[in-house]
């Protein structure tokens, strides 16, 4: 098993792919915390409120919602990627049995994944500290509370991608299925569904479920932090704004969203277990 | 653990894709030692049948197994058996050396193999090129390199030759020969008999998914006979003579009289001395590409081969040899045509040739 995700380490190490799905996860997350912190109208909140707010936070979930999905699309390319260039047959050959070398790139993909999240959580912090300085973070405990909702996000998304594309082994409907869903379908489908007797459901959707990861942290976080000892006459209005903008669902636990998305991963990936196992290779 | 024996166990596999058979009760052995060729016309199943060996195809009946085990079974197994497949390839944009350590790591060999297998089948100058570039040869001899990169015991190849150059359809021909040489099996797939001719010492054939030679070249090769077609005025009186002096012969359905290892010459001084009026004379020989032909034919024919097979128990051929030969399975049960001597005249030769264990009962008649 060791050699197979060694091997599993070379095959990501030698090609491209792995740095050129990083940048966009690194520009972004640095530019959401950039522009998210420098912000004009949070300046004039923070004055109104009399001290520092911890908009650095909210940046940061933000700026996982959206880069999640190029861990998912590197996570999806694992299996897929290799059916695209035939060498799954070589992999087969060597590895046995194929939940082995499913295993393998599982483990070798949590890695990347976290090496993801902590671009994206460096990245989004230093355009935090560029855009509102050190009094942007709150204190340090919520800062790595957030990260480290951000960073198991990303881990989780890469290995839904992996579960996903060992699933469907194309690479293209992989990815297009992936980006579609996330930028469009969810957002359909919650419109939808928000006008319905259902509208609860909405935050259990794989998007929701993830972005409320580090959202319901991030947003009560936050509240609580401007709102201090207040805290219990905000309104209603207020998260829910906050929440639209920067992921999660008002009075939804962080750690709901988090079995909810853990629930979708493990679907993925034993799917994608149970269909490749059997699958003939020709 | 697996036996160590390096012998591919065929018992009766199939496949059927939908509707279409492509591999129908497949029995065969490849035995470590010697290079055995897998032949049989384009979608006859070889590919799917070496897929089933590899674990990469699931069979829809029977079992494949390398060493005693099926392939699913083996641990690390591209340290017992490795493989070169069409349809088989690397991401482009890794180098060579990157490709062959990747798969070295998941073999647990050592990272120098890489090199060696690259310099081994003489890519070691493009070692650091990305795969990408790589022509239809280099892309061959990468696939073997990867092949060999766990040493293993047992090497199964599907058309290697495609895409080498003669020079390395050369090369690779010694190589499979010294491979098998040290004690190691190769199983070795092509549509062309010919390729194979001076690289295999034992033949499976295959037509329509189903086995219709499993044996040594050489005994194929001695089926090569030659024999003599004539029409005598007096063909009682001209068989007498001619079984006087020794000769097999055959009384063929248009009338004609099939003299077997014989020349016209003989049978016309036979017929002269016996005093019988000949009118019509003819050589026949069979090489061993019409052979091989003649027993894969039946394929696009869309009806059943034109020879039929004898049972299991015997019934050899009139002028087959003493051991009943090896008994091809009838092709196909149903709408068999009426069996046409000279085409069994094929079937006939081998004087030791391997009896394909037909499961059938009522696999149809004689011959």
């Amino acid at each position: 098993m060791g050699g197979l995700v060694k091997a599993e380490f070379r095959k990501i190490f030698t090609v491209n792919l792995w740095w050129a799905l990083l940048i966009p996860v690194a520009v972004l997350s640095f530019g959401a915390g950039w522009i998210g912190t420098a912000f004009g109208s949070i300046e004039q909140m923070q004055e109104a409120a009399g001290r520092s707010l911890p908009t650095g936070l909210l940046t940061v979930s933000m700026s996982t919602n959206y880069s999640t999905i190029f861990a998912a699309l590197f996570g999806a390319l694992a299996v897929a990627g290799e059916h695209r260039h035939k060498s799954i047959t070589t992999t087969y050959l060597t590895g046995n049995p194929r939940g082995a070398v499913l295993g393998a790139k599982l483990i070798a993909y949590t890695n990347i994944g976290l090496l993801y999240g902590l671009v994206n959580v460096l990245s989004a912090s230093i355009g935090g500290l560029l855009g509102a300085g050190l009094d942007g973070f709150g204190n340090p405990v919520d800062w790595f509370t957030v990260g480290g909702a951000g960073l198991l996000a990303m881990v989780l998304w890469t290995l839904l991608g992996v579960g996903f594309g060992a699933l469907v082994t194309n690479s293209i409907v992989a990815v297009l299925v992936l980006v579609a869903y996330k930028f469009v379908i969810e957002f359909i489908l919650s419109v939808v569904l928000l006008g319905s007797e259902i509208a609860g459901f909405v935050a259990y959707l794989p998007g929701a479920a993830s972005n409320g990861i580090v959202g319901n942290l991030a947003v009560p976080i936050f509240i609580s932090a401007v709102a201090g000892d207040s805290e219990p006459y905000v309104q209603v209005e207020a998260f829910q704004v906050l929440h639209f903008f920067f992921g999660g669902t008002y009075g939804h636990p962080w750690w709901l969203s988090l079995l909810t998305f853990l629930g979708y991963t493990a679907a993925f990936v034993l799917g994608g277990w149970l269909v490749s196992r059997r699958r003939d290779i020709t | 653990m697996h036996d160590g024996s390096g012998r591919i166990l065929v018992q009766g596999l199939s496949k059927n894709f939908g509707p279409i058979d492509a591999v129908r009760n497949l029995h065969f052995t490849v035995e470590p030692g010697s290079v055995t060729g897998f032949l049989g016309p384009n979608g006859s199943g070889k590919t799917t049948t070496l897929r089933m060996i590899l674990g990469l195809i699931a069979p829809s009946a029977g079992v494949a197994t390398i060493n005693g085990l099926p392939f699913a079974q083996l641990s690390n197994p591209g340290t017992v058996v490795g493989a070169v497949l069409e349809a088989q390839s690397f991401h482009p944009g890794r180098t060579a050396r990157n490709h062959l350590r990747s798969y070295a790591a998941a073999m647990d060999v050592p990272d120098q193999q890489a090199d060696q297998v690259l310099e081994l089948v003489g890519l070691g100058s493009a070692a650091t090129r990305k795969t990408g570039g790589f022509s239809l040869g280099m892309r061959q001899r990468l696939a073997l390199a990867t092949a060999l990169l766990g040493d293993p015991q047992v090497l199964v190849l599907d058309e290697p030759s495609n895409g080498l150059d003669p020079e390395g359809i050369a090369w690779l021909r010694g190589f499979l020969k010294s491979f098998a040489a040290t004690g190691r099996t190769v199983l070795v797939s092509s549509h062309l008999l010919r390729e194979m001719e001076h690289t295999v010492d034992h033949v499976v054939i295959v037509s329509q998914g189903q086995c219709v030679y499993n044996g040594d070249l050489g005994q194929l090769r001695s089926a090569q006979r030659s024999r003599v077609l004539v029409r005598a005025a007096d063909p009682g009186k001209l068989v007498t003579a001619l079984q006087h002096s020794g000769f097999v012969v055959e009384h063929l359905p248009d009338g004609r009289l099939a003299v077997l290892d014989s020349d016209s010459r003989t049978v016309a001084d036979l017929a002269l001395q016996a005093g019988v009026a000949l009118y019509d004379m003819q050589d026949e020989h069979v090489d061993l590409e019409q052979l091989f032909f003649q027993l894969t034919n039946g394929q696009y024919t869309g009806g059943a081969a034109p020879w039929g097979g004898p049972g299991p128990a015997g019934g050899a051929p009139p002028w087959g040899p003493p051991g009943g030969g090896f008994a091809p399975p009838a092709p196909q049960q149903t709408g068999q045509q009426p069996h046409q001597p000279q085409d069994a005249a094929l079937w006939g030769a081998p004087q030791q040739g391997h009896r394909r264990e037909n499961e059938n009962g009522d696999s149809g008649g004689k011959a």
